[in-house]
């Protein structure tokens, strides 16, 4: 098993930081699948621990410069299971780094080497290598099956959100008021999100969504659907912002999930958001 | 424009509510909501006047807000005064839903009470979002009355809060107690605090150009609970005047003037009864 990748644009390492602590926000480890054209951050959360699923896909060719990858069958990926905060940190400090380079390395224990090339600060054209190394599990091909992109749940509701700046707004102070929201979709591009507790009552509406384009097999008998999800959780979609994405989509499936996309031209989010019985 | 879109929102049912009010800008309220804010329940007084929203402390020291009718741009009142306690935190919440942030659009507010027993309406909007809240009111405890008439008055200073921002901002928080001193002489008025590490005194001259008036009468020395005092830093910071009144039984009447955003002037009173403990 190899890998190995170089980075020289400023830009895609702060695109790419971004992209993982937006990931990292969701959880504390998560599986990095890496194949030849993509990688992956995938989060299977078992229904005991609330059964959240993420599954964040980037394109590689538009971040790396050079990726070398040999993986153990003939898929040729990678998996291992790693710390997203930890990765992302590694991250940070790229200010004017020349490159970057990942690879996984065998130190102590398997690891993702990252190792950063800086100029130095006296500007005598010698250069400082600053060397991370993520511990990292690699997974073992019987566990493989786990990591597998989920399916397309029936949804009943499906519409573009709006900008989540505003989302995010109201979210943060309804926080504050319940653990729980209730959000409403119609095919009519409205969404609503309401809280009741002994004390308050707040309903927002928001109007004159778009509708994305559908496949003809989608079930539209359906009016209108709700489900009712972890505002936490919710938020931290919602703050996933940091990565531009451009457009985000929101799928309802009535009191069961609320499925949810950030699109951009080469990352892709996908947040399965299960529904919390309040009754 | 906003008002037509807040009259055309599904929310408006019936215009029978007792008392309705609309607000181009909600920040002029709920900034000066924030300054009583120190507290999670607060009783509200709706007359043909305004609001008055009256947070208390212990039993010994009240907070009044007082948002008066010009201050929207629509009021409607039909009824005696009308009183009710309702959960201050969740208010602020309610009102900031769009994010409380200055520099934002405006967020403009209809505010409705259908009537005793009933929760308090709601309906914000902001660039065609429309947000509805329903806030539970509950019965009004009794509000104590601090009987502090402008005939007891001895002694009045009216002066610009930058000042005394200053002073309160580096209180000594080891000190139980913060001394008032006000006098026709010399030392005109002081504020001081015996903490561990020492005593500290503020001393304010009465030609200082941070007094716009001086009336007083007769040398009082007060002491008054820390923190008792410490909400009113709140209010303090937002605003521009300040007005320090003492009694003759020694209340303290603190009136803040703020300006609104859109040019409005509301006040803050707090009263606080003084420490008597260290009197014997």
């Amino acid at each position: 098993m190899r890998f190995k990748a170089k980075l020289f644009d400023v830009q895609s390492i702060t695109q790419l930081q971004s992209v993982i602590s937006a990931v990292s926000r969701f959880c504390k480890t998560c599986c990095l699948k890496l194949t030849e054209d993509k990688i992956y951050f995938i989060l299977n959360d078992r229904l005991v621990c609330g059964g959240t699923t993420i599954w964040c896909e980037v394109t590689q060719s538009s971040y790396f410069d050079e990726f070398r990858i040999e993986g153990k069958d003939d898929t040729g990926a990678i998996l291992m299971s790693v710390s997203p905060d930890m990765l992302a940190k590694s991250l940070c400090n790229t200010v004017g780094a020349s490159s970057v380079k990942v690879k996984l390395a065998k130190k102590q224990s398997a690891c993702l080497s990252v190792e950063i090339a800086l100029p130095s600060p006296g500007g005598s054209g010698m250069q400082r290598l600053v060397t991370h190394d993520v511990p990292v599990h690699l997974i073992p091909l019987s566990h493989w099956q786990e990591y597998e992109e989920p399916g397309m749940p029936e949804f009943d509701i499906s519409f573009y959100l709006p900008p989540l700046r505003k989302l995010r707004n109201v979210l943060e102070r309804i926080k504050n008021l319940s653990n729980h929201v209730t959000v409403q979709g119609s095919w009519s591009g409205e969404m609503t999100l309401s809280v009741k507790t002994e004390l308050v009552t707040t309903k927002t509406y928001f109007t004159d969504l778009d509708i994305p384009q559908l496949d003809s097999q989608v079930d539209t008998s359906r009016a209108s659907a709700e489900v009712t999800v972890d505002i936490k959780k919710l938020l931290t979609f919602v703050q996933s912002q940091g990565i531009g994405a451009s457009k985000s989509i929101c799928n309802i499936v009535h009191n069961r999930a609320l499925q949810l996309f950030l699109l951009q031209d080469d990352v892709q989010l996908q947040y399965y958001l299960p529904s919390i019985d309040t009754s | 424009m906003i008002l037509c879109h807040l009259q055309n929102s599904r929310m408006v049912q019936n215009s029978q509510h007792i008392f309705e009010a609309r607000l181009d800008n909600v920040r002029c309220m709920s900034s000066v909501l924030k300054s009583v804010a120190f507290k999670d329940y607060a009783t509200v007084f709706i007359s043909n006047n305004g609001l008055k929203v009256t947070v208390e402390e212990s039993k010994c020291a009240q907070v009044n807000a007082f948002l008066q009718s010009d201050l929207f741009q629509a009021y409607e009142f039909s009824s005696d005064t009308l009183v009710f306690r309702i959960n201050l935190n969740v208010l602020m919440e309610c009102l900031n839903i769009f994010g409380g942030a200055p520099g934002h659009s405006f967020v403009s507010l209809k505010m409705y009470y259908p009537g005793e027993g009933e929760p308090l309406g709601l309906v914000l909007e902001e660039g065609g979002v429309v947000t509805e809240c329903q806030i539970k009111t509950m019965e009004a405890d009794e509000i104590l009355d601090f009987n502090f008439t402008s005939v007891g008055v001895q002694n009045k200073i009216i002066m610009k809060s930058e000042c005394l921002r200053d002073a309160f901002s580096d209180l000594d928080v080891s000190s139980q107690v913060i001394e008032m001193l006000m006098s026709p002489d010399a030392p005109y008025f002081r504020l001081s605090t015996f903490g561990h590490a020492g005593t500290t005194t503020n001393e304010y001259p009465k030609d200082s150009d941070m007094v716009e008036s001086f009336e007083c009468t007769k040398t009082q020395i007060n002491k008054y609970k820390l923190t008792l005092l410490k909400p009113s830093i709140k209010a303090l910071l937002q605003s521009t005047k300040i007005s320090i009144r003492m009694d003759d039984r020694g209340f303290l009447s603190l009136q803040y003037m703020i300006k609104t955003e859109d040019g409005n002037t509301c006040f803050v009173e707090y009263l606080c009864a003084p420490d008597e403990d260290n009197e014997d």
